[in-house]
């Protein structure tokens, strides 16, 4: 005899839906599948099966067009080749000249290099933006965002490293962090100096990692072929401790980190496997 | 009774299947019963909430994989994904969903995870509707609850 109506228990459609990729359409199912794609620890456990998929999307560009002031996000689908939402930009007032960073758990930061512009976080799967509070400094040449994970607070990070020009015509390195779900923002007291000139910023960048279970600002510099890596060993005094670190003389800095551009390779994890070294 | 290295299975209608303890133990929750309480391995291990027809699909399903786990060269990798493809083929909706309960409760991993990307596939690609249709859910919004969600998410259509 049919059963007149199906019933999954909860634990099991959790584990269905875990499966599912673009689920969002599927939050008017019905109330129990929308309390359920709407869970924080569902989200985790979405995340984790999207990672290990092998048709799993991953994000390759994003898009922004500006005089229509929208954003378009571009991803391979294994099995479908490259997919993009014709329909659906995003809307966002992102000004003339933007950036994203890589994109770190499914969370990409967006941003305008004008100073009158903010910077915004999406959720790629979920479409979802949080807008940053606007920077500390009003005036400024150029500035960098990075995303990172800490995970001794179990939060998301923003960094951004702001280029200022002092009363004396120098132009000095400077930076502020931001936490997200907090949405707190402070300047960074002890930024590391590192090999970075100053003189050339598009060919120097610095990003935000977890590794080792610490926070790290990792700087690029493309014309010296330099990369430092700084631990954040003290959270509360905001001590950075160099860790040096030797690479191969042949590496080409550029094949792994496009400036400005977005690594299709996703988290930082896969960002240092090609570089075994001790930590 | 069951000799030793059997242990015997008994359906919530009181059906009992005698099985090799290593076909049992593809179940996680059976092998920590076992583990915790010797009681269990000697005697009658009530499966709550499973009838026989489900109880006996399971354990055709952890019968064939133990084995292959054991010997990998009588059955290779080739011939278990052809029997899960058929496995899950021969399922009408109903046993579907009796079995993916089955193995959520039983914690049998490899099965459940065979089960849930057989639903996956279902539910993927689909309008909620035809989600609805399928699976025989009402739908509880009311048609302004429903608005305001997909106004939420225009990205999900």
């Amino acid at each position: 005899m049919m059963k007149s109506t199906y019933y999954i228990p909860l634990d099991p459609m959790v584990q269905v839906l875990a499966r599912i990729p673009a689920l969002m359409r599927f939050m008017c199912v019905c109330k129990s599948w929308y309390s359920i794609i709407r869970d924080p620890q569902f989200a985790e456990l979405h995340r984790t099966y999207s990672q290990t998929r092998s048709n799993g999307n991953y994000l390759t560009d994003i898009w922004y067009c500006y005089w229509k002031k929208h954003l378009r996000i571009y991803c391979v689908d294994h099995a479908e080749g490259p997919t993009v939402d014709q329909q659906h930009p995003i809307e966002l007032d992102l000004g003339d000249v933007i950036s994203a960073t890589r994109p770190l758990d499914g969370l990409v930061c967006v941003y305008s290099h004008h100073p009158s512009c903010r910077a915004f976080v999406l959720n790629i799967s979920t479409r979802q933006v949080v807008s940053l509070p606007v920077t500390c400094f009003p005036v400024y040449v150029s500035c960098v965002y990075s995303l990172g994970f800490d995970p001794l607070t179990n939060d998301y990070k923003v960094l951004n490293i702001v280029h200022v020009k002092s009363n004396d015509g120098l132009i000095q390195r400077t930076g502020e962090i931001y936490t997200l779900g907090t949405a707190s923002r402070r300047k960074l007291k002890n930024l590391p100096p590192g090999d970075l000139t100053c003189t050339s910023p598009s060919n120097e960048s610095e990003h935000l990692l977890a590794i080792g279970g610490q926070l790290a600002i990792l700087q690029i510099c493309n014309q010296r072929k330099i990369i430092s890596i700084w631990i954040l060993e003290d959270h509360k005094n905001q001590v950075l401790v160099k860790e040096k670190i030797d690479f191969p003389d042949d590496l080409e800095i550029q094949d792994w980190m496009p400036f400005g551009g977005i690594s299709p390779s996703g988290t930082h994890v896969s960002l240092l496997k090609f570089f075994p070294f001790p930590l | 009774m069951a000799s030793k290295g059997n242990l015997t299975l008994k359906s919530c209608n009181g059906k009992e299947f005698i099985v090799e303890e290593k076909v049992a133990v593809m179940s996680t929750t059976i092998k920590n019963m076992v583990d915790v309480d010797d009681s269990f391995a000697q005697g009658v291990i009530p499966i709550i909430g499973v009838d026989g027809k489900i109880l006996a699909k399971l354990i055709e399903y952890c019968k064939e994989h133990a084995e292959a786990d054991e010997d990998e060269e009588v059955k290779s990798e080739e011939y278990l994904k052809k029997f899960d493809e058929k496995f899950v083929d021969e399922l009408n909706l109903n046993d579907l969903y009796d079995l993916l309960k089955a193995s959520n409760y039983l914690e049998i991993t490899k099965l459940l995870n065979l089960l849930c990307q057989k639903v996956a596939s279902m539910i993927k690609g689909k309008k909620p509707e035809e989600i609805r249709r399928i699976f025989n859910i009402k739908n509880d919004f009311t048609p302004e609850e429903e608005e305001e969600i997909n106004r939420q998410n225009p990205w999900a259509f």
